[in-house]
């Protein structure tokens, strides 16, 4: 059991490196596009990647093996925050097609 | 330990972990479409990205959680979940739900503009059905 919880610790780890990765290189070589970047969504974007690699260290290191570990409140206000953000954004960029004023 | 935790644990571990390789082989090939991620002009679905990442991750600790448990003996039951974790999660998905209605009331809004309105009821009158017979008389 403690093997496959190793194991298990790995995928976590291995998944979040390599989505990542993954965006990073897709941005250096171009196939994210990135012409047209709004704030809004790399904020949310660096978000994400970033609580993401942050809950994975945090199980990673956790010394109550009877619960997920808390991340805390002022990384789920910051979380909740920028998700916000990013709705606040695109609701004020669709709202005149919503009201049909666009 | 038990036979039966043991097989479902390989199981849990396996299948998640075949889900989570497969999506990140497709983000790496190009299949999971990340082109516009960023870009405002872009469909890609930034939201849906981030419940995407959330899940697994969420998902992976909670079994790595479990299975920590199970091979220590020590506590009955599922482990705790603490509300910060529920909000996270919460974020990311109400952040999918709320983004796609954003998109999607935007999308109907512009699809009943477009309609054309539908033309106007014709005029029937008597005179339309009425034949004319005779006339020349030859």
């Amino acid at each position: 059991m403690l093997l496959m919880a190793t194991v298990v610790e790995v995928e976590a780890w291995l998944f979040i490196v390599a989505v990542a990765l993954i965006v990073l290189l897709r941005m250096v070589t171009g196939h994210i596009d990135l012409g047209g970047a709004g704030f809004h969504r790399l904020q949310l974007l660096i978000a994400t990647l970033g609580v993401g690699v942050y809950y994975v260290s945090l199980v990673a290191a956790n010394h109550d093996p009877t619960t997920l570990p808390d991340p805390g409140t002022p990384a789920a206000i910051g979380f909740g925050g920028s998700g916000l953000a990013y709705l606040g954004t695109k609701l004020v960029k669709f709202w005149p097609a919503i009201t049909n004023r666009g | 330990m038990g036979t039966f935790p043991l097989i479902v644990g390989i199981v849990g571990t396996a299948i998640i972990g075949a889900i989570a390789l497969i999506v990140v082989i497709y983000m790496a090939i190009g299949k999971i479409d990340l082109s516009g991620i960023i870009s405002d002009s872009a469909d890609a679905s930034l939201s849906r990205f981030q419940f995407l990442v959330f899940t697994f991750i969420i998902g992976l600790s909670y079994l790595l959680v479990t299975l920590v448990v199970a091979s220590s003996g020590q506590a009955a039951g599922l482990p705790e979940i603490p509300a910060n974790v529920v909000v996270l999660l919460g974020v990311s998905g109400g952040s999918y739900v709320l983004s796609k209605g954003i998109q999607r009331a935007a999308e109907t809004s512009q699809a009943n503009a477009a309609q054309p309105s539908p033309p106007a009821s014709p005029i029937t009158s008597v005179a339309e059905n009425t034949t004319i017979v005779g006339g020349s008389g030859s």
